[in-house]
């Protein structure tokens, strides 16, 4: 099936990062949870790796246009996200899905899909396809007609993916997408990603570090709201030099590189 | 789009609960055969109780977003807040409203089944009522969005039914024709009340419907404002639309409670027997006239017999709204049931309604003396025994109950006391006694009928 694709989305990009941040800062309550960071993320799956605390979800909500950053810049599609600007056609180009992913639990996943990409000010003729196909992505097909609060842990968790990819986001945030989901499950998800790597800027947050040696295309380590690296897979596990924590290279990479960073912080 | 998100709101909010819930709520008691407009002011009425019961359930609405764990993911939606929130809103409302329009038809049924009046004065009631559930629910929303406790909806629903049933009701019991004079302003409440039976022939004035309108429109909207705006402004712009609306209904309002209702020409206009001799009644209580045709011409066709001049009809009027006296002409005004049948005379002295109608040989009670006073028991009694006189009866045991009649003693002494006279000085004196009636003279009445001459 074909998306309907607008202008928009065609015209060429004036932009080259997809998520590009210098210095930025953001608050969680009263603690600065992202502080001083610099990122640039272009198309593909990236994975946020980093301890818990690290500022991953404060990054996530700040680039979801949750939080308003509170220091240095941010640009998302080449558009400034700050207090003052309408953020209205950057919000129609993102995708969400929280850590604490809530929904109506009267409706039913349809409905509930239908509702989002309603709020997403998609076009009302694109709408029922483009339920449909998030629907199907997610492997929810014979759910679709399902209450929300019928559905189990992880049935609601893919229901999370397919409201944020109901509108073919340019930028999709994902912040822990494979809790709950059964090992089958994961490896599906792992290819909707790869699928979804062609043409979106991808950020899925996980403490998983094998489904982001799996299914990224790019690696970027947090810790204590600043970058520890950023790199593809092979570089982390190629970090790890073979001994240290860890039961898979990529483990032991990211512990050899956490290490390191707090030692150099010491 | 928003078509279809609005029917998913119907089918998975509360606007199911909020139909169920007022169904009982907003249900008037009302006894059918008096008419639609009783029914509709029963109605008014019973919004007191579906006040609260429409703001709890709309409070609970607006937790959803908090309750449901979903306000992070839609604070990163594009959709403005207040195109998000209406389709559940109007949900609410279309809740609220089907409720309120199935027990408008059910009225309707009702009061065209037993043969009353369909008053076309009932329809603004209806429609006044309906804008008057829009505020509760507004409000309601207004309140679940600031205060997302789990407690509110149940509190406030408690809260303002106990200010409802125990408050602010008082001023109302005293009806539109109280000697306490409740003010205007009352009115803003939204609701009316019918008690008593003037309420058969009641319409409610032009003013009353506007002014009201208007005010419970600007309560809507102030709370549409406070549950949708995101704005800094919103709730001084709610405060002003309140009390704009509040400046501008209320000198559109009348001054007094009582001046809400008016006569309706509709529910007054006479219904006749097709042959003389004619008896009619108002057409709000058309499904008596059966039983008033027969006691009415048992009564003319006495009058006829023994008085000079007699009267040749019989008509019913409203006792809150007398016309003048007439000669040719017996008024009486009737007690109808919610049957639409005849319960008895509204002032009922004697249960019988021919004794009703001879009353003062079949006049209107004329009375200058207030109620208690010896003078106005002397009155009553003379007007009692002239239609004694005319029944050729004793006349029946008076209410113990109410020390401002007449024993049977001593109207059975005065009836005796006509009696002992030549038969045409009884006569005489009993249309004496009407003549006066008729025109309203002063003077002893009882002297007139069994004074010394």
């Amino acid at each position: 099936m074909v998306r309907s694709v607008s202008a928009g989305e065609t015209a060429p990009t004036t932009y080259a990062w997809a998520v590009h941040a210098q210095q930025l800062r953001v608050r969680a309550g009263r603690r600065m949870a992202v502080d001083g960071l610099d990122l640039a993320l272009g198309e593909g799956v990236h994975g946020l790796l980093g301890p818990n605390g690290a500022g991953k979800t404060t990054l996530m909500r700040a680039l979801a246009t949750v939080l308003r950053p509170a220091g240095g810049t941010l640009s998302v599609l080449g558009q400034r996200v700050n207090g003052r600007l309408d953020l209205r056609r950057l919000r129609q180009q993102i995708g969400y899905l929280p850590q604490d992913f809530g929904f109506y639990r009267r409706f039913r996943v349809r409905e509930f899909v239908e509702y989002i990409a309603w709020l997403k000010q998609m076009p009302a003729r694109d709408v029922p396809g483009a339920v449909q196909r998030a629907i199907d992505r997610v492997g929810l097909t014979d759910r679709a007609e399902h209450r929300m609060r019928t559905l189990s842990g992880g049935m609601r968790r893919r229901v999370g993916v397919a409201q944020a990819i109901v509108n073919d986001p340019r930028v999709l945030l994902l912040d822990e997408p494979t809790a709950g989901l059964d090992p089958d499950q994961r490896l599906q998800f792992r290819a909707l990603l790869r699928e979804l790597a062609a043409d979106t800027c991808v950020l899925v947050a996980t403490h998983l570090v094998e489904d982001v040696a799996a299914a990224c295309t790019d690696v970027v380590l947090l810790d204590e709201g600043r970058l520890v690296f950023q790199g593809v897979p092979a570089d982390l596990a190629a970090a790890a030099g073979g001994d240290g924590p860890g039961d898979s290279p990529t483990e032991r990479g990211y512990s050899e590189l956490m290490r390191r960073h707090r030692e150099g912080l010491a | 789009m928003t078509g279809r998100i609005l029917r998913v709101e119907l089918w998975r909010s509360n606007a199911r609960w909020m139909a169920l819930l007022l169904l009982p709520a907003v249900i008037g008691v009302g006894e059918a055969g008096r008419g639609l407009t009783v029914l509709a002011l029963d109605q008014r009425q019973a919004l007191f109780g579906a006040f609260p019961l429409a703001m709890g359930v709309a409070a609970w609405h607006a937790r959803r977003d908090r309750r449901s764990g979903v306000e992070e993911l839609l604070a990163t939606m594009p959709r403005p807040r207040w195109q998000r929130v209406l389709p559940g809103a109007v949900a609410l409302v279309i809740g609220a409203f089907a409720a309120f329009l199935l027990t408008c038809l059910v009225n309707v049924a009702l009061v065209a089944n037993a043969g009353g009046y369909l008053s076309t004065a009932s329809l603004p009631i209806v429609a006044v009522g309906a804008v008057a559930l829009l505020a509760p629910v507004a409000f309601g929303l207004a309140v679940g969005r600031w205060l997302p406790f789990m407690l509110v909806p149940p509190v406030l629903i408690l809260y303002m039914a106990m200010n409802l049933f125990f408050g602010d009701t008082e001023a109302y019991t005293e009806g539109p024709d109280a000697s306490g004079e409740p003010p205007g302003w009352l009115l803003l409440w939204g609701t009316l009340q019918s008690v008593g039976t003037e309420f058969d022939f009641a319409a409610i004035t032009a003013r009353t419907h506007l002014g009201q309108a208007l005010w419970l429109v600007a309560l809507a909207a102030a709370g549409i404002i406070l549950y949708a705006t995101t704005r800094p402004g919103g709730r001084a712009a709610a405060v002003a639309v309140v009390a704009v609306g509040a400046a501008v209904a209320v000198p559109v309002l009348p001054d007094r409670y009582a001046e809400a209702y008016a006569l309706d020409p509709g529910a007054t206009a006479p219904v006749c027997t097709p042959r003389p001799p004619r008896v009619c009644v108002t057409r709000a209580h058309r499904a008596a006239l059966p039983d008033l045709s027969g006691p009415g011409r048992e009564a003319l066709a006495i009058l006829a017999a023994k008085l000079p001049d007699p009267p040749t009809s019989v008509t019913e009027i409203s006792y809150a709204d007398p016309p003048a006296p007439r000669a040719d002409t017996v008024h009486i005004a009737l007690w109808v049931g919610g049957d639409g049948r005849l319960r008895g005379p509204v002032l009922g002295i004697v249960p019988d309604i021919r004794w009703e109608l001879l009353l003062g040989a079949g006049t209107p009670s004329c009375a200058d003396p207030p109620p208690g006073t010896p003078e106005r028991r002397r009155y009553d009694l003379a007007r009692l025994v002239a239609a004694a006189w005319l029944l050729d009866q004793d006349p029946p045991p008076a209410d113990p109950g109410d020390p401002a009649l007449a024993s049977r003693t001593e109207s059975l002494a005065a009836y005796q006391a006509l009696r002992r006279l030549p038969p045409d000085q009884q006569r005489t004196r009993v249309a004496q006694l009407r003549r006066a009636e008729l025109a309203c003279d002063s003077g002893d009445r009882l002297d007139l009928l069994t004074g010394p001459r």
